[in-house]
């Protein structure tokens, strides 16, 4: 195996194994347009690599050509594949229909059926490739295919389709200018790699190469790719996903489509140039072929005819020669040549030679000095000294021999003879004799040597010999008169086609003639003779077909290109129509949209303000915004935004308007705008930035919301309002609620007490009545009676007064108001009251205090019950403060004691009826003192501290005259 | 007349009529006790009564019906309410119309007596 082989072999596997990672890498990105395209095609590199080596390594000839031919799926797959990525990676990929990828895959798929059909028809190759082994590996030899027309149509449209890919790469590349050039200039550049290595088997570019370079060219492409892919971020970052994301604006179609048609066209004009190249080409070398094989057939067959011709003219001779009648008649001839007989029946066998075989002019019995002695026709002059000096030769081999080509001087013209020796079998062979038979060549062989078996005007057959250093022509020729024997040629003129024969080239040789003009012929040796025959015909008829036939495909193949041309320039007019009509219409919905937004420009009920985006200048304003400003159009158009008088609040520095600029959108309400009577007006503005033919423009919708802020303002005011008086109302409800519900429970006390001290009263004043009257009756009743009289009544008494006291706290007598000294209540409280000794009693009233104006029972019972209160909180003993002073308009009285106080979860219980913490004790007292202290118009506050003491504040109205 | 005061005891509480009675005809009063207005009616009727001594509450007429139906034929007539109620507004109405006297039961039986001596001499100086 020799290192190429085995270079050749590693880079097999380094391709397969380089396209499958590239498949395999390109499989798992995200699938961006064309990157799923170039992993399929990747993988078919990889396949095609996997069939190369397949191939080498298979048992036998016919499995490696099993697995050659098997790539070929692949090399049909791959071009469509590379424009379809290539388009995609354009951003084209809309071009790439569904209908249109199966229209391209039509030849791929014919590609493969002529392929393994191709021993039924031979349009796939004629010729198969061939193999040879280089150890144990099988390397083809593309030198061998000879291809059909099919190969050539695959080839080609490959070639198309991968050129076209790569021309669109290059196009994007180039319209990225700089962005994405590297990795398309990459990818362009391995498309070309492979490109070019294809060419090299397919037109056989390296003939002695001894490899095929396809494979290892796609392995280099697939290393570009790489480049690309680890380089450049090709698969990542794709030109085609920026152009499929960017909308495209209609544009012209003019130049740029011109171009793409004109581009369109030569790639359409030279596939088809190329094509019809190359059909002229394989026609050419068929021709070529056909006519090498139709002068090597004549060559031969007149080669044939000249072998046969020679050896019957020799049986003619040997047939007399070796005749013993005849030898015996010759004999009996010589030994009496008076006697008529023999002589007779020898010029019958002469005469016979010259009839019957009809090639024979001259028929002549010799004797051995080479005199005529019989001969037909009768009375022949004697034999011509060039036939005559071979005579002794003859004589001596004993053999029949032919005389070449010689020239008679008699009558200048060129015979061939045949000299047979008749020998005597009754002497032991001796030569008795000659006959001679002279050839006439006009008879038989030139005519014979001449004739062509096609019709043709300048095919000739030649017979030459050679002659010293120079060759001779034998035969008469067609372009020249008189040539047999005269026509000669140096050896030295190597170009005349005589000189090739005759220094022993064979096959079909070109060349010149005796003219000097070129031929073509096969020439070749005429075996048992020093003949050399040469059967040519012009370069120019041979070819003659040829070039109609060259005329014919530039003819048709013109015609194909002018169509072509015609065809796309239908195309692109066609759509340079649809353009202009598609314009056409455009402008006119164009023009009726604009009149329908000028309309409602101007008939809209906001104010509409057009500026430049790039300068601030007005260019449009509507008529209500006029209407609504009261300033005179002139005043606005043309002006920058900042020279407007009615806007100086707004846009009084350009911050405000590059703001506007940058955000595209921005909404302003409330904003003062001055009208031009002086008016002060609110608005609301709303602007938009957006684009109007490559230029920006800033719309400004400004509406006047005064009346709709002061509705607004009204409407918070109204609520805020309402919400006030909602409030205060709850409030009352509230209060009241709490007052209905604290007096309906009052109320039901009231009853219940009252029920209860009337039921009781009524049997108390019997029972007292009673004792009354006993006591009364029995004046003289004992000790024991009359104390347990007194008991009686005691217990009587105190019923009454209880119940007295429970009729009072639940019932409010009439309120009489009137101004009372804090000093005076209190004395009268701590009177009606008076606190236990253990009880240290603190008086804090400034004498200056304002007298209340209140129910002083009232207050004073108020007063009572909050001292007692505090008294029987500190059963241990403490201090009880009274303590007095006014705060605004009220007077507050607060008790504090230092007792047990109260615990938190009992201080909202102790205003409610019935609660108490007393072992004795209805629970009425602080419900009825709030309730009289209300009744006064005033309150108990409450503040405890468990433990430390409790002080209850009582608050009521200071007196003014005025009350 | 004679110089006995005559007391007219209308209570519903049979009881009550009894003891009242039965003390002040120990203290030397002419007493009549009836147990209901329509009974004390007949007696004002039939009988001279110079005071009538009248609970409020009672089944078919009231204290103050009572003064205003005895007010009819004895204009004249001492009336004095007991009541167990202090604030009664029947009470007020008798106020209103003339009653010059309620008493609260338990009555003090003291303040009674002294109270009726004193009517006895104004009664009597009246009818001189």
């Amino acid at each position: 195996m020799t290192w190429q082989t085995i270079l050749y072999f590693t880079s097999i596997l380094i391709t397969c194994g380089l396209t499958g990672f590239l498949a395999w890498y390109a499989w798992r990105q995200p699938a961006l347009p064309g990157v799923r395209t170039y992993a399929v095609l990747a993988l078919c590199e990889c396949l095609m690599a996997l069939t190369e080596f397949l191939s080498m390594v298979s048992g036998t000839q016919a499995q490696a050509l099993f697995w050659f031919n098997l790539r070929f799926i692949f090399t049909a797959l791959i071009p469509v594949l590379f424009l379809a990525f290539a388009l995609a990676y354009g951003g084209h990929q809309n071009w790439l229909s569904k209908k249109l990828l199966a229209g391209a895959l039509v030849i791929p798929v014919i590609t493969q059926v002529m392929l393994w059909s191709n021993s039924l028809h031979g349009l796939w190759v004629k010729h198969e490739i061939g193999f040879h082994q280089n150890g144990s590996l099988w390397i083809a030899d593309t030198g061998l295919r000879l291809p059909g027309l099919w190969f050539m149509v695959h080839s080609f449209y490959s070639l198309i389709l991968l050129l076209a890919g790569i021309v669109v790469i290059l196009l994007t590349a180039w319209r990225m200018r700089r962005q994405h050039r590297g990795q398309a200039l990459l990818l362009a550049g391995g498309a070309l790699v492979a490109l070019g290595t294809s060419l090299v088997p397919v037109f056989n570019l390296l003939p002695h190469a001894g490899f095929n370079p396809f494979i290892p060219g796609i392995g280099i492409s697939a290393i570009l790719y790489a480049l690309a892919i680890f380089r450049f971020q090709f698969l990542k970052k794709m030109p085609g996903v920026e152009e499929g994301a960017s909308a495209k604006q209609p544009e012209d179609p003019g130049k740029r489509s011109l171009a793409v048609f004109i581009f369109i066209f030569f790639l359409f004009a030279s596939a088809i140039a190329a094509i019809g190249y190359v059909s002229y080409q394989n026609y050419k070398s068929q021709f070529r072929l056909q006519m090498e094989n139709q002068l090597t057939a004549i060559a031969n067959l007149k080669v044939n005819g000249l072998q046969l011709w020679r050896s019957e003219r020799l049986g003619d001779g040997t047939l007399l020669g070796n005749n013993a009648v005849f030898a015996g008649l010759v004999k009996s001839y010589y030994e009496n040549p008076q006697d008529a007989q023999p002589r007779a029946e020898i010029q019958a066998w002469l005469e016979n030679y010259l009839h019957v075989y009809n090639q024979y002019d001259q028929v002549r019995l010799l004797d051995t000095q080479g005199d005529t002695r019989l001969s037909a026709p009768a009375g022949l002059p004697s034999l011509s000294p060039a036939v005559i000096q071979f005579i002794p030769t003859v004589l001596q081999s004993g053999k029949v021999t032919l005389e070449d080509f010689y020239r008679e001087e008699a009558d200048q013209r060129v015979y061939l003879t045949v000299l047979v020796p008749i020998l005597d079998p009754a002497a032991g062979d001796r030569i008795i004799g000659l006959i001679s038979l002279r050839i006439d060549p006009t008879f038989y062989l030139y005519p014979n040597i001449n004739q062509w078996p096609t019709s043709s005007t300048t095919a000739e057959t030649l017979l030459v010999q050679r002659e010293g250093d120079a060759v001779f022509y034998l035969n008469e020729l067609r372009f020249e008169q008189n040539a047999a024997l005269n026509l000669r040629f140096p050896l030295a003129d190597t170009q005349v086609l005589a000189v090739k024969a005759v220094l022993g080239q064979t096959g079909v040789v070109q060349g010149v003639d005796y003219r000097g003009v070129a031929v073509v012929g096969a020439v070749g040796p005429v075996p048992g003779s020093p003949w050399f025959l040469v059967a040519r015909m012009d370069i120019s008829e041979v070819y003659a077909p040829l070039t109609a036939r060259l005329w014919q495909t530039v003819l048709f193949f013109g015609v194909l290109i002018l169509a072509a041309a015609t065809g796309l320039a239908l195309v692109w007019r066609q759509q340079r129509v649809r353009y202009y009509r598609a314009q056409a219409e455009t402008a006119a919905a164009l023009r009726d949209s604009e009149i329908r937004y000028r309309r409602l420009f101007e008939a809209a009920r906001d104010g509409i303000l057009i500026l430049d985006a790039e300068t601030g200048v007005v260019m449009d304003v509507n008529p209500f915004l006029i209407e609504m400003l009261g300033f005179p159009q002139e005043e606005i158009y043309g002006k920058e935004l900042w020279e407007l008088g009615f806007f100086k609040d707004i846009a009084a520095n350009k911050a405000n308007f590059l703001e506007l600029q940058q955000k595209e959108y921005i909404r302003y309400e409330g904003l003062p705008m001055e009208t031009a009577d002086g008016r002060s007006i609110q608005v609301e503005i709303v602007s938009h930035v957006y684009q109007v033919d490559h230029h920006k423009v800033i719309q400004c919708n400004i509406r006047d919301i005064t009346e709709r802020i002061a509705a607004e303002q009204k409407l918070a005011e109204y609520s805020s309002q309402l919400e006030e008086m909602v409030e205060a109302r709850t409030r009352q409800l509230r209060e009241t609620q709490e007052k209905l519900i604290r007096q309906e429970r009052l109320a039901t006390l009231g009853q219940v007490a009252g029920s209860i001290g009337h039921e009781l009263r009524n049997p108390l004043g019997v029972i007292s009545n009673a004792i009354y009257f006993l006591k009364m009756a029995q004046p003289d009743a004992g000790a024991t009676i009359k104390e347990y009289l007194d008991i009686i009544e005691n217990e009587t008494r105190a019923s009454d007064k209880f119940i007295t006291e429970l009729l009072d706290f639940t019932r409010i007598k009439a309120v009489e108001r009137e101004p009372v000294p804090v000093s005076e209540l209190v004395r009268q409280t701590l009177e009606r009251y008076p606190a236990p000794p253990s009880v240290e009693v603190t008086l804090a009233i400034p004498p200056d205090l304002p007298p209340v104006y209140a129910d002083p029972h009232h207050v004073v019972q108020v007063l009572g019950n909050l001292t007692v209160n505090a008294c029987q909180s500190m059963d241990k003993g403490g201090k009880l403060t009274i303590s007095a002073l006014a705060q605004g308009d009220m007077i507050r009285i607060a008790v504090q004691d230092t007792g047990v106080g109260i615990p938190p979860e009992n201080m909202s219980k102790i205003f409610e009826p019935l609660f108490t913490t007393k072992i004795k004790g209805i629970g009425l007292g602080l419900t009825v003192s709030q309730k009289l202290a209300e009744a006064n118009g005033g309150r108990i506050e409450v503040q405890s501290q468990p433990g430390k003491g409790s002080t209850f504040t009582l608050y009521l109205p200071v007196y003014k005259e005025s009350v | 007349m004679s110089g006995i005061l005559a007391i007219l005891v209308v209570d519903d509480n049979p009881s009550m009529a009894r003891t009242l009675a039965d003390i002040l005809d120990v203290k030397g009063f002419e007493v009549h006790a009836a147990y209901s207005g329509a009974e004390a009616l007949e007696i004002l009727r039939n009988q001279r009564v110079d005071i009538l001594l009248t609970d409020v509450r009672m089944p078919d007429m009231n204290g103050v019906a009572l003064y205003r139906e005895a007010r009819k034929t004895r204009p004249n007539l001492t009336t004095v309410l007991m009541t167990a109620y202090a604030a009664d507004d029947i009470i007020q109405q008798g106020i209103a119309e003339g009653i010059k006297t309620v008493l609260n039961k338990p009555l003090d039986m003291d303040f009674v007596l002294s109270l009726f001596s004193a009517y006895k001499r104004l009664i009597i100086k009246e009818a001189l």
